[in-house]
């Protein structure tokens, strides 16, 4: 128990570290194109942009790719190669996932060490309520009027009972838990 | 600047996540960390709306027409379950919120599967994540639904359904998943990804089934501990799917606490997690014959339980799931209140897989305003027992029972017990002389010190408390 707390520290060190990494790495995404799928999906076509191209690419980018970047989203594939000639983008976005999950593990398993029995319920609740962060990812794909929106509604209504009723419910039990 | 602003409340929402677990593990905390938990979730949320709001996910206008309409009603079920359920009921919410969750992560996958119709396919990576999302939460939500029929005790769920060949079945499902899988990896094709996922969904939904189905009984606060790891991982799933950190951490947080609870499950049975998942128990396999076992049993009324527990220094009690079942931790309590006003020292035993899920009677204890100071834990209370003048056990069976400790081939061998064999005398109230859930006779009801207190759980101790206060 005792070591914990320091274990604690560096874990959440480390974690948000790589989080503030993570972060940069995605805004590097974003500011080429905004939308990683459609560079990938070029990627995957052309691993190798003709030489050519990738010269007339490079004084592009520095001032062309942040306005461009909506757009590109919409508009054909050509314009993001342009945009987009790192070969490793894609890989550093799903390296830097594993990452911040695979440590986010670790630190999930040296938080909950030792608990004593009496809050084996209420953090199970809890951290079930705590599971409905897919509430995010739920909102994300509910906001447009499509079929996908539909299946996102679905998404929405289900997270929502699992986020708002896990953290009532855990409530109720802990102040049943409170000293009198 | 609006998306560094989102990402970095995302941040935010992590690390009041990690604290909030972290205080939840301490009594003195817990109700805290549980707060800054819903802050941290609250907080990703309205500032994922903003960022939508502002056009941060599509070059369309965002609609916040489905949003609205989910959030209000999933609000409203949430608060109607977590507000009308009963204490007694508590694991079968856990299991449905659990199930929820689990489907939640289905359906995101999905619809955002479905948004790539017309567009642009998805590179190998989120594929790979988009069927473990499906597969993980159709796992969560339809093994959660099972649990739930168990714990609700649905009439027609009673019994599990035998399948022939079950581990070949399974094996099979898991297999005809993961080549679908790959199938859908080697194509480009947007239409051939939904179908795929749509029958990967569909069979991880039927495995979901299958692996639930045979466990039951004492082995379900494992079942809903794993579960509750399992929609950690669909969660931390969907993260990848939608490029998400806040799902990804949130997401293996639940998933990494969940497998801590369910080792410390199988710990308190002495079983492997690959017993309790495929293992099937041997019913009376070695129990031994209970007529023979049970010929010396003697029975005794509420009456003499109150003389016995009238000249206690010190009294035990121990409950059960058959505490939970005839809703009598309120009847305990008032019992033991009573005992302490007349200066008798009254303790609570607790196993730690006592009951449906973990801390299960933890949690009765203390709807109950039980002191959680007077609830021990089993290392604690047995080396103390032999100093025990009545340990009352009521609705226990298995994990009192000292074959686990005699006999290496019971099936219960190993396991853990609370050593209520010691105590001076031993007052059992239970309705009949049944098997538990290992499905063996318990030698202890037949001790020399013990006695037999026939009826329902609260109805006895009722009646022990009157007898008491007319004494």
């Amino acid at each position: 128990m005792s070591r914990t707390p320091s274990t604690f520290k560096v874990f959440g060190l480390v974690v948000l570290a790589t989080l503030i990494g993570g972060l940069l790495f995605a805004q590097d995404d974003a500011k080429k194109g905004d939308a990683p799928a459609v560079a990938e999906a070029v990627e995957a076509e052309q691993p190798e942009p003709a030489p050519e191209a990738k010269a007339e690419a490079e004084p592009a980018p520095s001032k062309a790719a942040p306005e461009a970047a909506p757009e590109s989203m919409a508009t054909a594939a050509p314009i993001a190669a342009t945009i987009d000639t790192d070969p490793n983008a894609n890989w550093r976005r799903v390296i830097g996932s594993l990452t911040v999950f695979v440590l986010a593990v670790f630190v999930g398993f040296e938080v909950i060490t030792k608990v004593p029995p009496t809050l084996h319920t209420p953090l199970m609740s809890g951290s079930n309520a705590i599971s409905g962060i897919t509430l995010v990812g739920a909102v994300i794909v509910a906001a447009s009027m499509s079929f996908s929106g539909f299946v996102g509604f679905i998404a929405v209504t289900l997270a929502t009972v699992n986020a708002v009723g896990g953290f009532m419910v855990t409530h109720r039990m802990l102040a049943m838990f409170k000293k009198r | 600047m609006l998306y560094p602003l989102v990402q970095i409340s995302y941040i935010v929402a992590s690390i009041l996540f990690i604290m909030g677990l972290k205080q939840m593990g301490r009594p003195k905390t817990a109700v805290r960390g549980n707060l800054l938990g819903a802050a941290g979730m609250l907080l990703a949320v309205v500032m994922t709306l903003v960022w939508i709001a502002n056009g941060g996910v599509s070059d369309q206008a965002a609609n916040f027409v489905f949003i609205g309409i989910g959030v209000i009603i999933g609000g409203a079920i949430g608060a109607v379950l977590a507000l009308r359920v009963q204490m007694t009921q508590m694991p079968q919410l856990v299991a449905l919120f659990n199930g929820f969750g689990g489907a939640a992560s289905i359906f995101v996958a999905a619809a955002e599967l479905f948004s790539r119709y017309g567009g642009n396919a998805m590179t190998n990576d989120v594929l790979i994540a988009t069927a473990a999302s499906g597969i993980i939460g159709a796992v969560t939500f339809w093994g959660s639904l099972v649990a739930f029929g168990k714990l609700q005790e649905l009439s027609w769920m009673k019994k599990p359904f035998r399948v022939p060949m079950q581990h070949a079945v399974n094996g099979g499902l898991t297999l005809v998943i993961l080549l679908l899988t790959v199938l859908m990896l080697s194509t480009h094709s947007i239409g051939w990804h939904i179908t795929l996922y749509i029958f990967i969904a569909v069979l991880a939904s039927a495995l979901g089934v299958l692996l639930t189905n045979p466990i039951g009984g004492a082995d379900m606060p494992v079942v809903i501990a794993l579960l509750n790891s399992y929609s950690g991982l669909a969660a931390a799933a969907t993260g990848f799917v939608i490029d998400n950190n806040v799902l990804i951490i949130a997401g293996s947080l639940v998933g990494a606490s969940g497998v801590i609870l369910t080792q410390l499950m199988c710990k308190a049975m002495n079983r492997s997690l690959f017993n309790v998942l495929f293992g099937v128990m041997d019913a009376g396999g070695s129990g031994g014959n209970a007529d023979e076992i049970y010929a010396n049993v003697r029975s005794t009324s509420a009456d003499d339980v109150a003389l016995i527990l009238e000249t206690a220094q010190r009294v035990v009690i121990v409950p059960g799931y058959g505490m939970a079942v005839a809703q009598a931790q309120h009847a305990v309590r008032n019992l033991g209140k009573m005992l302490e006003e007349r200066g008798t020292t009254v303790e609570y035993a607790i196993h730690p897989v006592a009951g449906r899920m973990p801390g299960h009677m933890n949690v009765l204890l203390a709807e109950a305003d039980v002191d959680y100071d007077k609830l021990m834990e089993m290392d604690a209370i047995n080396p103390t027992m032999d100093t025990c003048d009545v340990a009352i056990v009521i609705g226990a069976n298995d994990v009192v029972n000292p074959v686990a400790k005699t006999d290496p081939k019971s099936p219960i061998a190993g396991m853990p017990i609370i050593d209520v064999d010691k105590a001076r005398t031993v007052i059992v109230i239970k309705r009949s002389l049944s098997p538990g859930f290992a499905g063996i006779p318990n030698p202890l009801f037949a001790a020399d010190n013990a006695m037999m207190l026939y009826g329902d759980g609260k109805d006895a101790v009722l009646e022990i408390t009157t007898a008491l206060r007319e004494a």
